[in-house]
C-alpha cells in the first residue's frame, strides 16, 4: 500500500473513520496473526497478542512518523506482546534451534478438524524446522506477502540477514516436502 | 547444480502453497477481527493517558488458594495512579483497584466483548470482580478530566 494512502488512512482513522481503520486491520491482520502463531502461541493467546496490537496501534494514531512502514511497526509490536506474553506465562522465550519450550505445536487451527495428508506433512514441516525457521515462515505466510522489513520486525533481526536466512529456511523446507 | 532460476520458481511456488495453507487452516478468525476492528472505540483523543510504569508478578500469594497468582499494575497520568492487582480465576480475572489520591467516582472497563463498571469510594478504592481475560482499558472521571489507562493484558 502507497505511502500516500497509508497517511490518510492513519489520519482518517485518527479522526474516528471507522472505514479507514477497517481498512488497514484487512490489510495488515494476516500479518499480525502470524507474527502472533509464529511464536507458537495458542490461538487464544495469539488473539490477545493480536488485540494488544491492534490497540497500541490505536493509542498511536496520531504519532506514526513514518506511515509506510506501518507493517514494520505492527509486526515489531505484536513480536513484543508475543514475547510478553510468554515471559508472563513463566514459558521460555523461543532462544534457537532444539529448545522445545513446550509450547503449541505451529499447525492448523483446530487440531481436531481432518486436514489433508498434504497440509499435515506441510505443518510437520515447518514445525520441525526449529524456532527461527519456524517463526520466519509463518510471517511468510501472511497475504499480502511480507516485506524483508516486516519480516525483520517479527523476528527482530536485522533486515540485511533475512535474505539468507529465508533461503536456508525455505531450501531445509523444500527438501523435507518435496524431496 | 542447481539452477538459481528454478529454485526461485520452485521457492515460489512452496511459498505460495504455504500461503493457502495458512488462509484455509489456520485464517484470521473472524472474532479477532471484529475485535480489532471495534479496537477504534478504545480510543478517546479527549482522555489523559495513565501509562503503565510498573508490573510485577505473577506472584504466588501463600494459602490464598490462588494457583495463577496476582500481577501488580501500577498506571500513572501527572500526579494521579491507578494501581490494579489482578487475580486470576480460571480464565476470568478478579481487578481491585486503588486510585492515589483517592476520591469517590465511577470506574470503566473495556475489555474485548464490551464494558463492566464499578462504584470507586471516596478512599479510591474499588473492585471488578468478574473480567474476561485478555486486553482492558479503565476509564475514570476525575473532576473535569477524563483519565484512562493505556491497555494492558489481564
Amino acid at each position: 500500500m502507497e505511502s500516500q494512502g497509508l497517511t490518510g488512512l492513519l489520519e482518517a482513522a485518527a479522526g474516528g473513520d471507522q472505514d479507514a481503520w477497517n481498512t488497514l486491520v484487512e490489510r495488515y491482520s494476516r500479518l499480525v496473526w502470524a507474527v502472533a502463531r509464529g511464536h507458537r502461541l495458542s490461538q487464544a493467546d495469539a488473539a490477545d497478542v493480536t488485540q494488544a496490537t491492534w490497540l497500541r496501534l490505536v493509542e498511536h494514531l496520531d504519532g506514526i512518523k513514518e506511515p509506510e512502514r506501518l507493517g514494520a511497526w505492527l509486526a515489531t509490536t505484536a513480536r513484543r506482546e508475543a514475547l510478553r506474553h510468554l515471559g508472563r506465562a513463566g514459558r521460555d522465550v523461543p532462544a534457537g534451534d532444539g529448545l522445545d519450550a513446550g509450547l503449541t505445536p505451529m499447525g492448523p487451527a483446530d487440531a481436531g478438524f481432518l486436514l489433508a495428508e498434504r497440509d499435515t506433512l506441510l505443518w510437520k514441516a515447518v514445525d520441525s524446522l526449529g524456532d527461527r525457521c519456524r517463526t520466519l515462515l509463518r510471517v511468510l505466510m501472511a497475504d499480502p506477502p511480507p516485506s524483508y522489513e516486516e519480516v525483520a520486525a517479527a523476528l527482530g533481526m536485522p533486515v540485511g540477514s533475512i535474505g539468507p536466512i529465508r533461503g536456508r529456511c525455505l531450501d531445509r523446507l523444500r527438501q523435507l516436502v518435496d524431496p | 547444480m542447481d539452477d538459481p532460476e528454478l529454485t526461485d520458481q520452485a521457492t515460489e511456488r512452496v511459498l505460495s502453497e504455504l500461503r493457502d495453507l495458512a488462509e484455509r487452516t489456520d485464517p484470521v478468525p473472524g472474532a479477532v477481527l471484529g475485535a480489532a476492528r471495534a479496537a477504534l472505540d478504545w480510543r478517546r483523543a479527549d482522555a489523559e493517558l495513565a501509562e503503565l510504569v510498573t508490573e510485577t508478578g505473577p506472584v504466588l500469594v501463600r494459602g490464598q488458594g490462588d494457583p495463577g497468582g496476582v500481577r501488580l499494575l501500577t498506571f500513572r497520568a501527572g500526579e494521579v495512579e491507578i494501581e490494579l492487582e489482578i487475580a486470576v480465576r480460571g480464565e476470568r480475572r478478579r481487578v481491585t483497584g486503588q486510585l492515589v489520591p483517592g476520591q469517590a467516582t465511577t470506574v470503566e472497563a473495556l475489555h474485548t466483548f464490551g464494558l463492566a463498571s464499578a462504584e470507586v469510594d471516596r478512599l479510591g478504592r474499588f473492585a471488578l470482580l468478574d473480567l474476561p481475560s485478555g486486553p482492558a482499558r479503565l476509564r475514570l472521571r476525575l473532576g473535569g478530566r477524563l483519565v484512562q489507562t493505556a491497555p494492558a493484558v489481564l
